[in-house]
């Protein structure tokens, strides 16, 4: 009888020190690349909230790298141990500073949701990116990093963004400078048709609208793919924020309304107004109900992922893209594999694009270009060493330590093109195939103004379809109209959802009208009821506050 | 011969505490797990009153600014809300009719099986989806639904019908949400039925049969009202989480196209709530559903009482 009292006294013990330790998370920091699978730095992120220090004097500095450095394919389950560790190690003896990065899940809202759930649940994260450093800002969560900026071993990070006017993006009225910006101005919504396809229809490149439709139409006519499975158009659809239609407008409504994707000033009452509200969106809607109803569009274009987009693309479905431009150039190389009997020596890749943009309906090009937006890379207020954060930022925007942070190690992952004269010059590099899984952990410099300085080959001697069109194509602004007053702007989104009550039900009610006016289970005879719906709900305190917002940015 | 009673003494609670204090003790993990994870953290709803800056982390509930009310006048105040209310209810009841019968039918017909082997493989195939992601089954409806390929539209169209756009469709959204729940749970939830099962005094049916009661009023005379406390526990807990439904598999079935039928309480407060980091606005939501969670479960256990039936307290 004691014997089973001992024991229940025992495993009630032993339960409850169980239950006790689960409260804490004070566990002392640890290397996660060395000590912890690379599931569970994916799961869990980084350990303590003391991971200030790791040695005496190294710093410790933790990264959610949300930089879209993992969305590339065979990266989702992370890098294998060694290399993450050689790649920590190797960045440690450059810079002084351990570096531990959290790997953030692929799909963007759960990207999102692990953030915000780290952030509240006090864990150490030194710096991270995010659309929007305004809020941030405006409740201290970030530092402002002006003083860094200005230092003169942050010469080289400020000059290297300073031409493509980022920094004017991340400045708040006072001139702070919240984050290290993520975006350029770019071109990211071109119309590309299959090379072979426009071959086989005798056709050349299309250059205006009409061109452009008869291609869609005699291609579904001729379906290539077979079995009634060609898709002549793919589009894609756009993010919550957005809107639905968001991509398609980038890619078309130029040809519809002057002022292209973007907000514009109505003259007869000098105020700011969304696109949607300007002449010409109406037909705009007209035409993509007409390829709905045609089958041009594939009829589940604004429910697909962006996985499903890729795939249609890749299994070689697909006569034009209007999609977001990787889609195509980063599956190049499958897509190519996939067509059988493609001639390489007749095209150079299997899709093509006019370089001059697509004249529309109204006499103007198409493609509206794309502005860079407020995304960034912000330090965190609770920081203990944000000299150590900007330090391991200035050395990963250098061009061959952004090579190494994409690819691994030189001489292990990469190298100088031995076949190149001028390799080094030109930034002419080839992978090396073979080591250990590393899946660009440290990668938190991609962006376009060292992304175009590699120049990378295939095994053909070609020049790679992505690296191409990153060097020649996607800041080609003459392809493009410019995105009504966008330009040069930043909205306050805090001071958009404080002065617009009915902010969110309005875009949601606008989103699930304009599809209806797509699909056509709602008729473009009810787009004066639509708008009058739209003010009911708010509409015009959307007007109101950013019309006020661009006076009050243009007068200062 | 008359026979005195000893009237028992009455002993203080601390008594029973020393007799017992193995078993107590046996019981205080049990109680720290609810203290520490389960009534602590209500102390948290308080930020439903509050501005919440998630940064802050716990410090940031005191520190917070109090608002009173905003959160759930938003919430009240949005044109959607009685839509949100509406399509949370109907896709839990429309799960509930369907899913929670079928789940006694289906155990109801494992009980009666007669080789084991066989029953065994029956139950193991119905509750396998259980154990599938919600990622999974929502990759499986849209491949099962796509317009290139898909299984059903295959039919359709060998029944010479043009593809449906199942999951851009409004109107299709229930229908496929609650077929895949009943798909994915019935198995499961039939578990607890067949335990039920196993407690029926088997004399009964040996009894039944003896008198020539057939499978069918055996099932209707015995194993149904044998199991009948077990299922008016499980319907008043199901009835307790009918504003409750988890916004997974609904987040990764829907798009704008189908807001009007498939945007739930859940999906948009996780918008709202957790993507904007509005995590006072979230708490404010689910203070709301719990409230009616509890009238609901206390209603249903009331009416549960008064048809004569037991109770979950």
């Amino acid at each position: 009888m004691k014997k089973r009292q001992e024991m229940a006294a025992i495993l009630a013990a032993a339960m409850t020190m169980t239950l006790l330790a689960g409260c804490g998370n004070d566990t002392p920091p640890q290397s996660q690349g060395t000590e912890q699978s690379e599931s569970s730095r994916e799961s869990q992120g980084t350990s303590g909230t003391d991971a200030g220090t790791a040695g005496d004097d190294v710093p410790t500095i933790v990264i959610y790298n949300n930089s879209g450095a993992f969305s590339v394919s065979g990266a989702e389950a992370g890098s294998d141990e060694s290399a993450y560790k050689e790649m920590q190690d190797y960045i440690l003896e450059q810079t002084g500073v351990k570096v531990e990065v959290i790997m953030p899940p692929s799909d963007a809202s759960a990207e999102r949701e692990k953030l915000n759930l780290l952030l509240a649940g006090g864990d150490q994260i030194d710096a991270w990116w995010e659309d929007d450093w305004g809020k941030y800002a405006r409740d201290g969560i970030i530092i402002p990093l002006n003083e860094y900026l200005e230092a003169p071993e942050a010469q080289a990070l400020w000059k290297l963004w300073e031409p493509w006017g980022s920094w004017e993006k991340m400045t708040d009225s006072e001139g702070k400078i919240w984050a290290i910006p993520r975006n350029t101005d770019t071109v990211p919504y071109p119309i590309m048709y299959r090379s072979d396809w426009l071959d086989q229809l005798g056709m050349d490149i299309p250059s205006t609208f009409d061109e452009f439709n008869d291609y869609l139409y005699k291609v579904k006519e001729l379906d290539p793919y077979g079995n009634g499975e060609t898709i002549p158009l793919m589009l894609e659809k756009g993010t919550s924020e957005l809107g639905i239609l968001d991509r398609a407008e980038y890619a078309f409504l130029g040809g519809y309304v002057e002022s292209g994707n973007g907000k514009w000033i109505d003259e007869t009452d000098g105020k700011v107004k969304p696109e949607w509200l300007a002449d010409g969106y109406t037909d705009f809607l007209k035409q993509l109900n007409q390829w709905y109803q045609d089958g041009i569009i594939h009829k589940e274009n604004f429910t697909m992922d962006v996985d499903t987009v890729r795939g249609n693309i890749t299994k070689g479905a697909v006569a034009a893209s209007a999609a977001w431009y990787s889609r195509v150039t980063l599956t190049e190389a499958t897509t190519r594999e996939n067509v059988p009997g493609f001639d390489r020596d007749k095209y150079t890749y299997i899709y093509c694009a006019n370089e001059k943009g697509t004249i529309g309906p109204n006499g103007n090009l198409m493609q509206t270009k794309s502005v860079a937006n407020t995304r960034g890379l912000m330090i965190s207020s609770k920081c203990k060493h944000p000299e150590a954060v900007m330090k391991f930022v200035e050395w990963s925007f250098e061009w061959e330590n952004y090579t190494t942070e994409q690819y691994g190690l030189e001489g292990k992952y990469w190298q100088y093109n031995p076949e190149s004269e001028n390799a080094k010059e030109n930034k002419d590099v080839v992978l090396i195939e073979g080591g250990p899984t590393y899946a660009r952990d440290f990668l938190v410099s991609l962006a376009v103004p060292l992304e175009v300085q590699t120049t990378e080959y295939d095994d053909d001697g070609i020049q790679e379809m992505h690296n191409f069109w990153l060097q020649k194509r996607l800041s080609d602004y003459q392809s493009t109209i410019e995105p009504g007053i966008e330009n040069g702007i930043v909205w306050d989104k805090v001071a958009l959802t404080e002065n617009i009550p009915s902010l969110n039900d309005l875009n949601t009610y606008k989103d699930e009208e304009l599809i209806k006016f797509v699909n056509g289970t709602r008729s473009l005879d009810t787009w004066d009821a639509f708008l009058e719906e739209c003010y009911q709900i708010g509409l015009q305190d959307y007007i109101d506050e950013y019309t006020r917002q661009y006076n009050e940015m243009k007068n200062n | 011969m008359g026979v005195v009673l000893k009237e028992k003494k009455k002993r203080s609670f601390l008594y029973y505490l020393k007799r017992d204090r193995f078993i107590y003790l046996l019981m205080l993990p049990g109680l720290i797990y609810y203290i520490v994870f389960r009534y602590l953290p209500m102390f948290g709803i308080v930020i439903a009153f509050k501005d919440y800056k998630p940064f802050f982390g716990v410090e940031g509930i005191f520190t917070s600014d109090w608002v009173g009310l905003k959160h759930f006048t938003k919430f009240f105040g949005s044109m959607y809300c009685f839509r949100l209310i509406r399509n949370t209810l109907l896709l839990s009841l429309y799960t509930l009719v369907f899913s929670f019968p079928l789940s006694i039918v289906l155990a109801l017909f494992i009980n009666e099986l007669k080789r084991k082997w066989f029953k065994k493989t029956v139950q193991t195939v119905s509750y396998l989806p259980h154990f599938l992601s919600a990622v999974i089954v929502c990759g499986m409806i849209r491949t099962l639904t796509s317009v290139d390929g898909g299984l059903i539209n295959v039919v359709v169209k060998a029944f010479g019908g043009d593809p449906i756009p199942f999951l851009g469709q409004p109107e299709w959204f229930r229908t496929i949400y609650t077929v895949s729940e009943v798909w994915q749970t019935i198995g499961w939830e039939s578990i607890v039925f067949i335990a039920a099962m196993t407690g029926i005094d088997r004399a009964l049916y040996e009894a039944a049969m003896v008198d020539g009661a057939g499978i069918l009023r055996r099932m209707w005379s015995i194993t149904l009202p044998g199991i009948m406390p077990v299922v008016t526990i499980m319907l008043i807990l199901k009835v307790g989480n009918i504003l409750n439904m988890g916004y997974e598999k609904v987040l990764l079935l829907y798009s704008p196209q189908t807001y009007s039928t498939a945007d739930i309480i859940s999906t948009y407060v996780y918008r709202e709530g957790v993507l904007n980091q509005n995590y006072s606005f979230a708490s404010a939501v689910n203070l709301f559903i719990s409230i009616i969670s509890l009238i609901l479960v206390m209603g249903t256990n009331h009416i549960t009482k008064k048809m004569g039936q037991e109770g979950i307290w």
